[in-house]
């Protein structure tokens, strides 16, 4: 539609004597972009969108501040009348014998250790999928892909009634087993290797003698460390954010993640109110060490993105 | 979330047979010799843990774990479910009064008429018993009850010259008195989102929506008793007497701040949410009956018991434990700093009394133990609930929320809900009446 409108306009205007108009699709230096192009449009689109993602970020800033009655009245973004903000960490630390340290505790060891070994996994299994020729590979991998299709939240029954029969549900192992396997990190690391590892490399490696196992720890693993990077970060964020698993497989308190532990609180509200204050307290403080994730990978993160992308 | 939550009751369901022939060899072994016997406790109730640490302190023979599990709808009566498919039962779980039917007709709980519980019977009033009590055989053990009161300002209520209503009929004359004097306060705020309080309302009227007496589901949230109370409501609420919306939401929270809501219907249990909420307002509320159709009924609005799921390993103890719960006045004690529910048992009202009001400063001075006592035993003893109020809960919320307030809104909701209800129930195979 604006198509057409662009390339009739100026030929229809200057009756075009002898001049073919601009051929159909390419646009005649000049030509002004339709409104939704325009540098202006595309910046306050993200303008909006940056609001968007940080107002609640903002609001959450405030609310640490705030005591319980002060949470529920006035403007969300309105200052405390008051700092409260050691008062109310102290208090969430403190709080049902210290549990909230605890959970902290056990979502960075879900989350480290799940994302170390789901990435080795994931890396092994993509560059076995790129380098080596087996029976049925693709059909293999076609599997790996249905994985990623199917969402995880449809599976946590049947691995739930799975743990029961191996004895292991609310064991730190019924959360933690099912976390390292990544088919989508598979389905990256295949891409990534494909792009990242001449073959002509292995064949070095293995005329000077490599094994396969050492060929890869030396050589290939090396090679992907940008992608790896990537899918450590995609499965820890993941994993850190994880709730529907650990909330089936666990109730145990003392085994309990973050989000878990919030969840809980926060639908115990209307017998502790005051558990209202601890979520959000709560949810400040789990977002740190995120960004402290964050800020010292964030560049190579950002270079592993794009070189995976790219083949 | 929510289908989330509904998707794992349904696969929950329909993985059980799976689930019990797969898990029918996986017994856990008993407890050590020797030593105390541990049992599991799942609650998300206040007071739980404060309970639960007192029992261990002076108890040699059991020692009670206590998990935290969300709010019974809001995942942990899900995760109650999953458990027992599992085999992987808890001892002893917390069960509101709602849920019993549900945790009955699903086999997740079992009888307990043979541990000791028929001998309370006679403490407990006779509404709290028929709540717990199905087809001949007890299913949990009423802890803790919720006799609706009103809540009113009475400092507010003495300086502005209101007179405190009695029946329903003054109480709308007191709200249209005090809208024509201050017409930015109302004298009440009433949950338009809580499907609780609506059915509270009707209990208080006379009504029983799941009647069993025949040996099939009744059905009937559409008697005149229904009907009248949600007229009632309808039109306070139209005529702008009252505010209609959630409690303790912002709204609410502000107007009680600034003093532009008066009261509440109310249950003991949310005294702690009104002292964390407006502490600076301490001193300023009173409790009184709430207001009548005729003669003097309360509703009951929450409250809950213990309950034994299937496939306990220790349903002995686990019953030791609820009977000490619910008898000592120790277990008071150690409760009312977290908790300002009112227990079931008539025995402990007067310890409980003392003891709340004692441990809250905020309380003393309300006068809500003498009017909750008095409620608890005018509550309407007939009525039942469904066989899943989960759903039914969820879907009359769903219809208030849309109607209220309209003229004939309430009352087309009930007649809506009643007939969704129906059909729910006879699509899941219950024989169901109207």
């Amino acid at each position: 539609m604006t198509d057409t409108l662009e390339t009739e306009r100026p030929s229809a205007r200057s009756g075009g004597p002898g001049g073919a108009g601009p051929s159909r699709g390419a646009r005649a230096p000049g030509t002004p972009l339709p409104w939704w192009l325009r540098r202006s449009a595309v910046t306050s689109l993200c303008a909006i969108a940056g609001i968007y993602t940080l107002l609640p970020l903002l609001w959450l800033l405030f609310a640490v501040t705030k005591t319980l009655p002060e949470l529920y009245s006035g403007n969300g973004f309105s200052p405390s009348s008051g700092f409260h903000v050691l008062e109310n960490v102290q208090d969430l630390f403190a709080a049902d014998g210290g549990r909230f340290g605890r959970w902290m505790l056990n979502t960075a060891v879900y989350a480290v250790g799940g994302a170390l070994a789901g990435t080795l996994l994931s890396v092994a299994a993509g560059y076995a999928f790129d380098k080596f020729p087996f029976r049925g590979k693709e059909k293999w991998y076609a599997l790996v892909i249905a994985g990623v299709l199917i969402p995880n939240t449809a599976i946590v029954i049947p691995l739930y009634l799975m743990m029961a029969n191996l004895q292991l549900t609310d064991t730190m192992w019924s959360v933690f087993i099912p976390l390292i396997v990544n088919p989508f990190g598979v389905y990256l690391a295949r891409a990534y290797s494909a792009g990242a590892i001449p073959d002509e490399l292995l064949e070095a490696a293995r005329i000077d003698g490599a094994g396969e196992v050492r060929t890869f720890f030396s050589v290939g693993l090396r090679m992907m460390a940008p992608g790896a990077l990537t899918i450590f970060l995609i499965q820890f964020i993941g994993i850190w954010n994880n709730f529907f698993l650990p909330m089936v497989m666990l109730t145990d308190n003392d085994l309990f993640t973050v989000a878990q532990g919030l969840f809980t609180w926060n639908s115990a509200v209307s017998q502790n109110p005051d558990y209202t204050r601890l979520v959000v307290i709560g949810s400040a403080v789990t977002t740190i060490p995120l960004l402290l994730l964050f800020i010292p990978l964030q560049r190579r993160w950002r270079a592993g993105l794009a070189e995976g992308g790219v083949k | 979330m929510v289908s989330h939550r509904r998707n794992l009751t349904v696969r929950g369901s329909l993985a059980a047979g799976v689930a019990a022939a797969l898990l029918a060899s996986c017994g856990i072994s008993g407890a050590a010799e020797g030593g105390p016997t541990t049992i599991t406790f799942w609650s998300w109730t206040s007071g739980s843990q404060e309970a639960v640490d007192r029992f261990n302190a002076t108890h040699d023979d059991i020692h009670v774990v206590f998990e935290q599990v969300p709010a019974g709808t809001g995942g942990g009566y899900s995760k109650m479910y999953n458990a027992v498919r599992a085999g992987k039962s808890p001892d002893v779980v917390t069960v509101e009064y709602p849920q019993v039917p549900a945790f009955v007709t699903h086999n997740v709980v079992q009888p307990i008429t043979d541990y000791g519980a028929g001998e309370l019977r006679d403490v407990l009033p006779e509404w709290a018993w028929n709540q717990v009590a199905l087809g001949g055989d007890v299913y949990a053990l009423p802890y803790n009850i919720a006799p609706q009161v009103f809540l009113y300002r009475a400092d507010l209520f003495e300086e502005y010259g209101l007179d405190l209503p009695t029946t329903w009929e003054e109480f709308r004359d007191t709200a249209e008195q005090l809208r024509g004097e201050r017409p930015d306060t109302v004298l009440a705020t009433l949950g338009n989102t809580d499907a609780a309080l609506l059915a509270g309302l009707a209990w208080q009227a006379g009504a029983n929506w799941f009647d069993t007496a025949g040996g099939s589901w009744e059905v009937n949230a559409t008697d005149e008793a229904s009907l009248s109370v949600a007229r009632y409501w309808d039109d306070m609420v139209a005529d702008d007497l009252v505010n209609a919306e959630p409690l303790f939401a912002e709204k609410h929270i502000a107007d009680l701040q600034q003093g532009r809501s008066l009261g509440m219907i109310a249950a003991p249990w949310m005294l702690g949410n009104l002292s964390r909420f407006v502490p600076e307002l301490a001193g300023s509320w009173a409790a009184a009956p709430l207001p009548a159709w005729d003669g003097t009924a309360a509703g009951n609005y929450g409250g809950s018991g213990f309950a034994v799921p299937e496939g306990a390993d220790h349903p002995e103890e686990a019953m030791e434990f609820a009977r000490w719960v619910a008898t000592s006045p120790d277990a008071i004690a150690a409760m009312v700093p977290a908790s300002t529910a009112m227990p079931a048992n008539s025995d402990l009202f007067d310890i409980w009394a003392t003891e709340v009001e004692a441990a809250n400063p905020y309380v003393a001075g309300m006068g809500v133990p003498a009017v909750a006592t008095a409620a608890a035993e005018s509550v309407p003893p007939a009525w039942e609930w469904g066989p899943d109020m989960t759903d039914g809960f969820a879907r009359l919320m769903d219809e208030m929320t849309g109607s209220m307030g309209r003229p004939g809104g309430l009352e087309d909701a009930l007649h809506r809900w009643e007939d969704d209800v129906v059909d729910q129930l006879r699509l899941r195979g219950f024989d169901v009446t109207t």
